[in-house]
């Protein structure tokens, strides 16, 4: 349904000691692909930029932002007017918080309308929206609420019951999980994992591996702007399976996994090195890595971006 | 070395009671594990244990004395969001030197991943990751005695998450800071806590 490839965005700032405007490199060289009926996880760190590729997708980057690379939908190349155009209705975005929604309006006035927008009706909008109350297990007296009333998880309910109605094919949840208990966690990836049943594909973008390894078919593990590995989550049950060495040490750091740190920082931007981006932390580091991005290799099922695997 | 005795609050008079009867004791040097549901009162307690809020009944002794109203607190609280605990306008380098302890030591700020660079930039040019370490640093200071660590690497992918346990792990066992705990990660709190079960609410 979704194919990307090659992405690569940057930003152009004001920078350095010039009056020149030079550009910042957020995301490069990335790749994924998400088919009908599946669940696709890009999990990397927080301020990675995995926000800015919704956001890519979308069309909705500010305009100093340069977008190159391929993303096709539904077989047809995704250019920025057809983005605008399908946007909400056959792309949808679960966005990370409420403050997505119109303030001023209740939360049934802001499902009702992504429906509208979807059938042009009012009355379709009306059925679709009480369907989606009964599924989505939002007592009427929510509708009432403005969005700031809402709880964590009652809030990530709302705002996923507003992206189905809009009728979209394709879901994209930014961090649908962040400041969430366990059991509220569960609650809206078990609803986002439903719509993959109905045929539908959904792109979930998240920090916490655990939750994406439970729910996703495909993990495309992202670090420094990049894909450097796209894994099954059973890979994740036997370590020596995962292909890359930063999916490898991401997994001994969990904490039931041995908690073991990695020196160094996430790089963003200019520090983002020419090489491999994982290279100034990697254990198996040398020359080549330091001079060369590695091209895409595909073992066991999956994709690896490293010159050693 | 810090108590928590009988402590209960609510939020107004007509609300009902969030935390009651809460009894805690950490001794020096140890670490507690504190969960519980959205809601339940975290992070009240921990803010009633820093000395941010009065409880409604009880007291927080330190030594069993309270905590000091005016000069730097030695129970320091780490937040979630820290981006909510600086000031916009102040450059990094003032945001580390905010405790009055002076500048962190250069073998502290590299354990903790802080690139000199930053030091120099305001707090919105930084990611929440980076951040954090800069929160981090801030009370990492020998007036520390105890650390209370709110959701501290909730938002964080888990190899930051590791490097930044480690540093405050290591600093707590060199100089017998205890650590508070607090996290939805049962896993985290037993790896933190060597296994012991955390405490409730």
């Amino acid at each position: 349904m979704l194919h990307i490839k090659n992405l690569s965005l940057s930003f152009s700032r004001y920078g350095g000691m010039s009056f020149r405007k030079v550009p910042l490199k957020i995301i490069s060289d990335f790749n994924i692909a998400v088919h009908t009926g599946e669940m696709v996880a890009v999990i990397g760190s927080s301020g990675a930029g995995k926000s800015l590729l919704a956001h890519a997708i979308l069309g909705i980057l500010p305009s100093n932002a340069k977008l190159t690379g391929d993303i096709e939908f539904k077989g047809s190349r995704l250019t920025e007017s057809r983005k605008k155009r399908i946007r909400g209705n056959e792309i949808a975005l679960v966005p990370q918080s409420v403050a997505f929604l119109d303030p001023l309006e209740s939360v049934k006035k802001n499902i009702q309308r992504a429906a509208f927008l979807n059938t042009g009706s009012t009355a379709k909008a009306g059925i679709m929206m009480n369907d989606a109350f009964d599924k989505y297990g939002l007592a009427d007296n929510v509708g009432g609420l403005l969005p700031f009333q809402l709880s964590g998880g009652m809030a990530r309910r709302v705002l996923i019951a507003a992206a189905t109605v809009s009728g979209a094919d394709l879901i994209i949840a930014d961090e649908p999980t962040t400041g969430l208990d366990r059991n509220a966690i569960d609650d809206s990836l078990r609803v986002l994992k439903e719509l993959t049943s109905e045929g539908k594909g959904v792109l979930l973008i998240t920090h916490d591996i655990r939750a994406a390894l439970k729910y996703a078919d495909s993990i495309a593990v992202f670090y420094g702007g990049t894909t450097l590995e796209i894994a099954a989550p059973e890979d994740f049950k036997h370590p020596e399976k995962l292909r890359h060495p930063y999916t490898k040490d991401l997994y001994s750091s969990l904490p039931e996994n041995g908690f073991v740190p990695v020196a160094g920082l996430n790089p963003f931007g200019d520090m983002i090195p020419a090489g491999c981006v994982y290279g100034e932390r990697c254990s198996r580091k040398n020359e080549l890595c330091e001079t060369s991005r590695p091209d895409r290799k595909r073992i066991n099922n999956g994709d690896v971006w490293c010159h050693h695997a | 070395m810090l108590e928590l005795k009988n402590i209960s609050f609510r939020y107004g008079a007509s609300q009902p009671r969030i935390l009651d009867g809460i009894n805690l004791d950490l001794k020096e040097g140890a670490m507690i594990g504190i969960t519980g549901k959205s809601g339940k009162g975290k992070t009240t307690l921990a803010r009633i244990a820093a000395g941010y809020l009065e409880p409604e009944t009880g007291s927080v002794l330190l030594n069993g004395m309270p905590l000091p109203g005016k000069e730097y607190c030695p129970v320091q609280l780490v937040f979630q969001h820290p981006e909510t605990a600086m000031n916009p306008r102040w450059k990094i380098k003032k945001v580390l030197g905010e405790a009055g302890m002076g500048m962190p030591d250069e073998k502290l700020l590299l354990s903790l991943g802080i690139h000199p660079m930053w030091l120099e930039r305001y707090p919105h040019e930084l990611s929440g990751g980076e951040l954090q370490r800069i929160a981090v640093a801030r009370i990492l200071n020998p007036a520390t005695r105890c650390i209370i660590a709110d959701e501290m690497t909730s938002m964080l992918d888990p190899i930051t998450q590791a490097q930044i346990w480690d540093t405050v792990i290591t600093f707590a066992k060199n100089r017998g800071s205890g650590i508070i705990a607090i996290s939805h990660d049962l896993d985290l709190l037993s790896t933190i806590c060597g296994g012991t079960p955390p405490f409730e609410l």
